[in-house]
């Protein structure tokens, strides 16, 4: 019995003591402990994922990295943030007065825009956002125009009129990628058959070869893939089957020579770094920002000696084309 | 109560002195365990190169820094709390419920799934609506467990951790498919709609984050130290997870009293979903638990299965979680080793717990006497 | 008198404030049976575990062989070739009985075990000291005084010049203990000396050549066996004079409260374990209930209170017929019940006394209102049980796990008996409880006897039931065969019908 009441007059205590050391001045709103600090330039950046996945997590890291190193600022981060903590990661950075807080990911979309308004001081971008406000941006790659080009190398490399898309999971970025390497070949030759395939999975290499083998069945010479791991699978079956590769997010051509014609490079550290180099300009804006074949971020890998000297003109020709906004290609709908 | 002489005879001072140095140790050893942990904590913030010190500020800021700061740190506490309860009342009945993880899960579901319906319902009567939504939804998957255990004899155990599984692919299919919002986006994340404001609990100590979900959770706690020290059904329940054979010899409906036991647990494990989602994430999303129904095992354990100590056990790893949040991204310490902190915290406290409870410290000194002796 | 085999000289030893040993000199000579005699918590079995080594005493010194020795744990004892058998068995039921001998033995082969070399040793040793055994046989499979034997062949095998036997007795019935003390007498024939803890003065009487006995943690001296006798030892143990005439008065049985009709009981995997019980149980009557243990008594009992359904048969309370009897319908048509397992089926250990108390009745005004259990109510009715059953405690919250045996039995009376408006089912009631406390419980149940409350006494004790019975039914196999007058003439017959001999049915 009176154990049991020490217990309830210990919990009374606790609480109380909590709220005692809460400082005194207690500011009425997080907001205005923003004010009092940040005369510095600080960039701090949510990940839901750890920093080292060698995947998207990773390459928004890279961003974070360049952006301390180049433009010389402090960073922090927070990685492997779930989903119950995504609007607190947020706050808790805005909080602390840093001028630019990032968040890794379509998920920090309703986030932000709950936090935003809170930190009109603090400026939010969110890679893959679908909000905008005064004080919040998003960026993304424009990856359709990239895999555009890749359409246009794989119709103008293929001998049987039958190409391929290999992608992972079944969301908007690798639905986009599919849908611009479409475009792309139909522009070539409007009559060009074009197989799309999603594996269910980045990183299984069996399904990779198994989906493959199937199209080279069916007579697809050229596949271009938007897989992690899974490419191992895919470049294995190539190789046997006789069909030529395009590589996705970085320059593949090391891993297989003899097959990969080009890659399609989505740098999204890229996109990180020059927003938050505008940011610090003083020029940000709460739009959504594009990174295009003009911002470098996305490009096609140097050409090597498997793809002949014509094709090469004619890729860079459509490219000019595609800068000079004769060729206008269709951005998916959010 | 206070008025009746505990026994014929006043307990001697032997035995005075043997109860308080038991309250001295209830208070001592939870401190102790955490300072412990705090310390090899810090040789490891140390390797990583950063100063332990200036961590550990980073750590306490985060806790007590403001009110907001201790708001945070009652929100987290919130669902672990409600769930703890919930286990403390079935460990005490001797019945091993691992499930409360997919116990959150479906009460989540079914309680969103309610606060979702845009019906025109008042928040006095939408709230206890959806929340009794995610009592039901836990309890139905507390019931088969509970019944299986109860009349076929089947573990507990095994059959709780199935069915976690179970339950997360469950909800993962509800957030990709029937109840996933706005489907025909292509961007939409696997998430239902956001839960109408009716449905959503009011925040009730601006500008921190705290929501009306902590007062229930104190009510919860206070409901279920009367149900299980001062009612008949607790002395009952009690009985059965104390001895089975006593219980069934004083003629006790053993079966029903684990099955009730099993549903309660469930139930108040889907509360604890349901009110994370009203409360703080406003949306169900696939896989939207960190863990919570299996921290709440060791705030259970922490707690002694009793509703008070697990209020402080779960204020504590509350606590906990926010400071090292703030660790982590102010003083630049890895979540790994934040991770790495934060479960040594958890297994000294937990193991202290445990010594506290099984020997008193006396005899502890004696046998360390007689191993120098 | 030849030097002394063993000498603990002053040993002390101290748990908390209590003085468990308060300077006890013990001596064993080569080649005798030592009886250490003392009531529960006289710091018997403390000291012996001193002995092997198990505590570190606070003071004292131990001379083994006439040379001083230290012993930090049984390993040291076991190399001094002091063995020790527990009360409670400490064997692994899964393995065979060579499986147990091997365990903790060293081999001369390692990594391999010796089995061939240990089965030849066991012929040997099974001749030698009179302990035939079947090594092939798992240990679960075996009756409480073979599995004994394996302890003592397990001492014997690691080399004992010295065997402690714990309360050896408390396990076996009556012919395994005649058993068992022809294989002590055999074992000081081949040199064993053995010390033999028990708390019951006939055995002491008639296995042992000396005896010292304990009261209080105190040795309070050593006498020749040929020159004690009980009451002697009685009063040395309780520090008072005892009456050791256990009978009580007999007879006032009346009208019938209990009858069993054709009652039997089959269980899965087990078949038939009580046949077709045919008996009758009077107001003011006790009827004693007599066999080896596992016979059906606790079957017995559990089926008459309700907590197994019977099988066939039919069962009526004051005439009336109680079908489907639950424990909760047993309570309401007045029946008590004094379980054999007090530990595990009778109390809630970690529950206080007074909740203890109310393990029955805790639903039912006026310990309940509205659901709520009335703390005031629950504790004035411990206070009045502790007091009229004398209940030695701390106070009414310590848990009832902290008490001791016969204690925790008072606990279990006072409820029981407030029950027990017609009739009172009472197993093994006096079981390992000490003089004091078993006398105390005798008086309780022939008080209820005399109020013409109908006792169900079962009982592997027989000078229990002959002294406190009216009459006396034999279980054998499940089977009454037959109802004897509880009186000492009835003894031979009793035994008789123990090992399956029928008997004319007298009553």
């Amino acid at each position: 019995m009176f154990r049991k009441s020490l217990l309830a007059l210990l919990t009374l205590v606790l609480i109380l003591s909590l709220a005692a050391c809460a400082s005194p001045q207690t500011p009425a709103s997080p907001a205005t402990e923003a004010v009092e600090e940040a005369p510095a330039f600080r960039v701090a950046m949510v990940f839901p994922g750890a920093v080292n996945d060698k995947s998207w997590n990773q390459a928004g890291f890279t961003g974070l990295e360049r952006i301390k190193n180049e433009l010389g600022v402090e960073t922090a981060y927070l990685e492997q943030v779930p989903s119950t903590d995504w609007e607190e990661s947020l706050r808790t950075f805005a909080s602390q007065g840093y001028s630019l807080v990032l968040g890794h990911g379509d998920q920090f979309s309703e986030p932000s825009k709950k936090v935003a308004p809170e930190f009109p001081d603090t400026k939010f971008i969110v890679v893959n956002g679908a909000n905008t406000a005064p004080n919040l941006a998003s960026i993304a790659l424009f990856d359709e125009q990239v895999s555009f080009l890749a359409g246009v190398v794989a119709a103008k490399m293929s001998q049987s009129g039958k190409v391929g898309y290999i992608g992972g999971l079944e969301i908007p970025p690798v639905i986009r990628n599919g849908k611009g390497f479409e475009q792309g070949a139909k522009y070539v030759n409007p009559d060009i058959q074009v197989s799309i395939t999603y594996l269910g999975d980045f990183n299984d290499a069996a399904k990779g070869k198994e989906a493959t083998l199937a199209m080279a069945e069916n007579g697809v010479d050229v596949i271009f893939y938007y897989v992690d791991n899974a490419m191992l699978g895919i470049q294995e079956a190539a190789k046997g089957a006789n069909v030529k590769l395009i590589g996705c997010i970085f320059d593949q051509y090391e891993m297989a020579p003899d097959l990969i014609l080009t890659s399609a490079i989505q740098d999204i550290s890229t996109a990180i770094f020059e927003a938050a180099k505008t940011t610090k300009e003083g020029k940000f804006e709460g739009k959504a920002y594009l990174f295009g074949l003009d911002s470098g971020a996305i490009a096609l890998a140097p050409f090597r000696e498997n793809v002949p000297a014509d094709v090469v003109a004619f890729v860079n020709q459509v490219q000019q084309d595609i800068l000079s906004g004769k060729i206008t290609i269709e951005r998916m709908s959010q | 109560m206070e008025n009746v002489p505990s026994s014929g005879s006043p307990p001697s001072p032997a035995l005075r002195r043997a109860r308080w140095f038991g309250y001295l140790q209830i208070i001592l050893m939870p401190f102790g365990a955490v300072l412990a942990a705090l310390i090899v904590g810090a040789i490891l913030i140390a390797l990583t190169g950063v100063d332990p010190l200036f961590a550990y500020q980073k750590m306490w800021e985060g806790i007590a820094k403001s009110n907001y700061q201790v708001g945070l740190v009652l929100v987290k506490a919130t669902p672990l709390l409600i769930i703890g309860l919930g286990l403390g009342f079935v460990f005490n009945s001797g019945v091993f419920n691992i499930g409360a993880e997919g116990q959150l899960y479906m009460g989540a579901l079914l309680g969103t799934a309610i606060a979702i319906q845009n019906w025109g319902l008042p928040a006095w009567l939408h709230i206890p609506l959806s929340l009794l939504g995610g009592f039901v939804g836990g309890g139905l998957w507390g019931l088969l467990p509970g019944y299986l255990k109860a009349r076929h004899n089947i573990n507990e155990v095994i059959t709780t951790i199935l069915l976690n599984y179970i339950a997360i692919y469950i909800v993962s299919y509800f957030t990709h498919g029937p109840l996933r919002d706005n489907p025909l986006a292509e961007a939409a994340l696997p998430q239902t709609p956001e839960v109408q404001a009716s449905a959503q609990l009011p925040l009730i100590w601006p500008p921190t984050r705290l929501h009306a979900g902590f007062l229930l959770g104190l009510g919860l706690a206070l409901t279920l130290y009367l149900v299980t020290y001062r009612m008949a059904f607790g002395y009952k329940a009690r009985a059965v997870g104390s001895s089975l054979a006593a219980a069934h010899y004083a003629g006790m409906n053993t079966t029903l009293i684990m099955v009730i036991v099993m549903v309660v647990s469930g139930g108040l494990a889907g509360v604890a979903g349901t009110v994370e989602i009203l409360g703080v994430q406003h949306r169900l999303r696939d896989m939207f638990s960190p863990g919570l129904g299996y921290s709440a095992i060791a705030i259970a354990l922490m707690g002694n299965n009793h509703p008070f100590g697990i209020l402080l056990a779960a204020m504590l790893f509350g606590a906990l979680q926010v400071g090292a949040n703030n660790m982590q991204a102010l003083a630049g310490v890895p979540v790994t080793i934040v991770d790495v902190i934060q479960a040594m915290v958890i297994f000294f406290v937990a193991v202290s717990a445990m010594i506290r409870w099984r020997a008193p410290l006396l005899s502890l000194f004696r046998r360390a006497e007689e191993a120098s002796g | 008198m030849p030097a002394p085999l063993l000498e603990m000289r002053q040993i002390v030893k101290t748990f908390g404030s209590l003085r468990a040993n308060d300077h006890v000199d013990f001596e064993v000579q080569s080649g005798e049976i030592h009886a250490l005699l003392g009531e529960n918590g006289a710091g018997k079995t403390t000291l012996m575990n001193v002995l092997y080594g198990l505590y570190q005493p606070d003071g004292g010194e131990i001379y083994w062989k006439g040379e001083k020795i230290t012993l930090h744990s049984p390993r040291d004892a076991i190399r001094h070739r002091i063995g020790m058998i527990h009360q409670h068995l400490m064997l692994v039921p899964n393995f065979t009985v060579l499986e147990n001998i091997l365990v903790g033995l060293p081999s001369p082969k390692e990594p391999f075990l010796p089995i061939q070399e240990t089965l030849t040793r066991l012929e040997d040793f099974a001749a030698q000291y009179g302990l035939p055994i079947d090594p092939t046989l798992k240990v679960k499979q075996l009756p409480l005084g073979l599995q004994q034997r394996v302890e003592i062949l397990k001492a014997l095998f690691r080399g004992a010049d010295l065997l402690i036997l714990d309360e050896p007795t408390a396990v076996l019935s009556p012919l395994e203990v005649e058993e068992f003390f022809a294989v002590l007498k055999n074992l000081v024939g081949k040199g064993v000396s053995i010390i033999f803890i028990s708390h019951k003065l006939d055995e002491v009487l008639r296995i042992s050549d000396r005896i010292t006995v304990l009261r209080q943690g105190k040795r309070i001296g050593t006498i020749e066996t040929r020159q004690a006798t009980q009451p002697i030892l009685a009063e040395m143990m309780v520090g008072r004079a005892v009456a050791l005439d256990h009978s009580f008065p007999k007879g006032g049985a009346a009208q019938p409260i209990l009858e069993l009709k054709g009652v039997s009981l089959t269980r899965p995997k087990v078949g038939r374990v009580l046949k077709e019980i045919t008996l009758t149980l009077h107001s003011g009557e006790i009827l004693g209930i007599a066999g080896i243990d596992g016979n059906g008594q606790e079957e017995l009992a559990d089926v008459v209170c309700g907590l197994i359904p019977y099988s066939a048969g039919q069962m009526f309370i004051e005439g009336r017929s109680i079908l489907n009897p639950t424990p909760r319908k047993m309570k309401a048509a007045g029946l008590g019940y004094v379980p054999a397992d007090r530990q595990r089926v009778g109390l809630v250990k970690n529950f206080s006394i007074a909740h203890n108390l109310v393990l029955k009745s805790f639903d039912a005004p006026p310990f309940n209102a509205y659901g709520f259990l009335r703390e005031k109510v629950v504790r004035l009715n411990a206070q009045q049980i502790i007091a009229e059953f004398d209940i030695r405690a701390a106070d009414l919250l310590q848990p009832v796990g902290e008490l001791s045996g016969g204690n925790q039995q008072k606990v279990i009376l006072g409820r029981e008996l407030k029950l027990a408006q017609r009739l009172l089912v009472a197993v093994h009631p006096t079981r390992g409880l000490d003089v004091g406390a078993t006398e105390s419980v005798r008086q309780f149940l022939h008080a209820q006897k005399q109020k013409g409350i109908g006792i169900l006494l079962i009982s592997a004790d027989l000078d229990e039931l002959l002294a406190m019975s009216d009459r006396i039914a034999v279980l054998f196999r499940g089977e009454i065969l037959g109802v004897v007058p509880g009186e000492a003439a009835s003894l031979p017959a009793i035994s008789r019908m123990m090992l399956g001999e029928r008997l004319e049915a007298t009553a």
